[in-house]
């Protein structure tokens, strides 16, 4: 990693206004350093000057302890925590979990008689508020898997959708039809591109909103729907011709294969489908 | 079919089961900084790839990118851009706005025939420094005056959009009087083109743009309203003066902007002091030679100064005379509004009937109309030929420089105002 130049170090820090805290130079010079030595920018100036160098500059500050920058973080952030908590635990428990995070941003352990504050991980890439929000999530979704692992494993552990099916329906055929249709869809969502698979997880299996969904990839929210609708076709289209090329069946049995689907198609591992056979990004 | 097969591949779909979050963590994993990055939008190129990669693969991360996306704001949840559905129209708003930026920065150039322009600072511009702008008359009238005191530049290039900016300035706070109905000010700077008119030839250009610079325009010109009206087939009124002082070369104008006082704004209610107080707290009031780069600059109440440079920089002119040839004292006098029919010629009227000409840049003498009314509006044509109007809006025209005056004719419709 090159070294930073000290007159763009010092332009920034001006822009920071990082002398306000007041933080050093070289300490600020330094925050920036890691900054682009984990993002490995192609342009480091360019780079260095996109980034929120103030909270940076504040992010420095609270990390050595500055009382008036903790001040004013707490100030400024704590009632963003709240609300992100308040998002994440709707139930209660929110402010505990937003609480939580302020003796790890405050640094209370120490490692080489230095502060090990979490500050040190923001890299200014984003702006403060969406950071705290990030590693809040992180927390609220750590604590979450390891409930989990403590749970109990289920009594019965079947997943199959056809053997689910089989215990509801007298049709002897539907649970064939149903299992034909999940292995084709299987395969159809195997076949989308990354960005497709995600916009349908979260979407259906996140429950995400659209505007959500929009907001992790970038989209407006009716491009997000129409994208949606369009993958929607493309798997349908794929299992129609799976079920016909593949697995032998005319138009009657193809028929019969949705309105299987459309009566009750089981538990479905929509998840696990489109985790698995994690394809090179390819549309269909 | 095919919809009711979608709506069951739909149905498939919404059958989720919960994700497997408890899955290990793995290198490749998103930390709280690269999802707060993608969240900014500030991951791109490879990065976004992978991690979108990864994530389409990894129940953690999953359940990680769909808990931060549940504590955004709904508010912040999309870039203005995003927000936008035509996302074409970004850059095509850019493009409109520096076009209309250069338009509106873009100094007049010299214009291909001499155009001076007359701006007039009456009282309501005093009632306007002093007043919050408002829907009254008033205040429109006053925000008016300002505005025309810094925009004013005469372009005889773009009548038309003058004109609309005019409009729109004389809208003022309310924004609806230009439009709605007509606007006494420029009736009376209408009659006041037309009196000048008829002591001085104009082109067919000339008279349009002056239409333009003035509207609404009276059906009919002061002259023809005075005269009987001209047998069939003869040519309007202004042709006629045209073919009768046709040898005479005269300096055409074009656009002129005045704004006069309401009415009962006149010196006697408004002291030269009260008035000039109120004046030195407004800007001041620029009027501009058809060379655009002379310029001449009213600071209130009696300060003139002059730029040659397109008003980069500004000189003051030398002081008006204070005293008479008979070595009396003048009274302080209050400038209100200026004409400058080319570089070095500028006529300056105030109150009190006090008219101030220069005809070589930089030494003023001074003149007096036959009555001391105030003075608001003046149009000159050259050194030697000028119309003034009063307050009350009597009008007096001279074509010796000032030193004779002689009362116009009373325009109708000033009547109404």
């Amino acid at each position: 990693m090159k070294p930073i130049p000290q007159d763009l170090a010092r332009r920034l820090y001006r822009e920071a206004h990082a002398e306000k805290w007041p933080v050093r130079l070289e300490r600020f010079t330094e925050a920036l350093r890691a900054s682009a030595e984990r993002a490995a920018p192609a342009d480091l100036g360019r780079y260095l000057s996109g980034l929120h160098l103030e909270d940076l500059a504040l992010a420095c500050a609270c990390a050595a302890g500055d009382e008036r920058a903790w001040e004013h973080f707490v100030r400024e952030h704590r009632p963003i925590l709240y609300r992100a908590a308040d998002a994440l635990v709707p139930g209660g428990g929110a402010r505990e979990l937003a609480d939580s995070l302020y003796a790890d941003l405050y640094g209370i352990r120490e490692r080489d008689g230095e502060r090990q504050s979490l500050f040190r991980y923001f890299h200014g890439r984003s702006s403060l508020a969406t950071w705290l929000r990030a590693v809040l999530a992180q927390r609220h979704v750590d604590a979450i898997r390891a409930g989990r692992r403590l749970d109990p494993l289920p009594d019965d552990d079947s997943t199959d959708v056809s053997m689910s099916a089989l215990n509801v329906t007298p049709d002897p055929e539907r649970n064939r039809y149903l299992a034909l249709v999940e292995r084709a869809l299987t395969i159809a969502i195997s076949m989308l591109t990354s960005k497709d698979r995600l916009r349908l997880t979260c979407y259906y299996t996140q429950e995400l909103t659209l505007a959500q969904t929009g907001r992790i990839l970038r989209e407006h929210e009716a491009t997000v729907s129409r994208q949606l609708a369009k993958t929607r076709q493309t798997l349908r289209r794929e299992v129609e011709r799976h079920l016909r090329q593949e697995d032998r069946l005319d138009d009657a049995q193809i028929e019969r294969c949705f309105t299987c689907v459309s009566d009750d198609p089981g538990p479905l591992d929509l998840g696990g489908m489109l985790r698995k056979n994690s394809a090179p990004d390819r549309s269909i | 079919m095919a919809n009711a097969r979608d709506r069951s591949i739909e149905i498939l779909l919404r059958r989720r089961r919960e994700s497997d979050v408890a899955a290990q963590v793995s290198p490749q994993c998103l930390d709280g900084e690269v999802l707060a990055a993608w969240m900014d939008g500030a991951l791109g190129g490879n990065a976004l790839a992978d991690a979108e990669q990864h994530v389409a693969t990894c129940a953690r991360c999953q359940a990680l990118l769909a808990s931060m996306a549940r504590t955004m704001p709904e508010a912040d949840a999309r870039r203005w851009w995003q927000v936008l559905s035509a996302k074409w129209l970004v850059p095509v708003a850019a493009v409109a706005t520096a076009l209309l930026v250069w338009v509106l920065v873009r100094s007049p150039e010299p214009a291909p025939k001499p155009v001076p322009t007359v701006v007039a600072l009456g009282d309501s511009a005093r009632t306007a420094a002093a007043a919050p702008p408002g829907p009254t008359p008033q205040g429109q009238t006053g925000q008016s005056t300002l505005d025309s005191r810094s925009g004013t530049a005469a372009d005889a290039s773009y009548p038309k959009r003058e004109m609309a900016e005019r409009r729109d300035r004389a809208g003022g706070a309310g924004g609806h009087l230009a439009e709605s109905k007509p606007v006494p000010q420029l009736e009376r700077l209408d009659a006041l083109d037309k009196t000048a008119d008829s002591i001085r030839p104009q082109s067919a250009a000339d008279r349009e743009s002056a239409k333009l610079a003035a509207q609404p325009v009276p059906q009919a010109s002061p002259s023809a309203v005075a005269s009987s009206p001209p047998p069939p087939g003869s040519p309007p009124p202004q042709r006629q003066q045209q073919q009768s002082t046709a040898a005479t070369p005269v300096q055409p104008m074009t656009e002129s902007v005045t704004i006069a006082p309401e009415a009962g704004n006149s010196a006697a209610g408004r002291g030269g002091g009260a008035g000039g107080g109120r004046l030195a707290a407004a800007s001041a009031l620029e009027i501009r030679s058809p060379q655009s780069d002379y310029r001449w600059r009213i600071v209130p109440p009696a300060g003139i100064h002059r730029s040659v440079d397109a008003g980069v920089t500004w000189s003051v002119v030398d002081p008006i005379p204070a005293k008479d040839a008979a070595g009396q004292q003048f009274l302080p006098v209050v400038l209100t509004a200026g004409s400058s029919p080319s570089r070095d010629v500028c006529w300056i009227v105030g109150r009190a009937g006090i008219v101030l000409l220069t005809t070589d840049g930089a030494t003023w003498q001074r003149r007096q109309i036959p009555e001391a009314a105030d003075l608001t509006a003046v149009r000159a044509v050259d050194a030697r030929t000028a119309t003034v109007m009063t307050a009350d809006g009597r009008q007096f025209v001279t074509a010796d420089g000032g030193v004779t005056w002689t009362p116009s004719r009373k325009e109708p419709d000033l009547e109404q105002d």
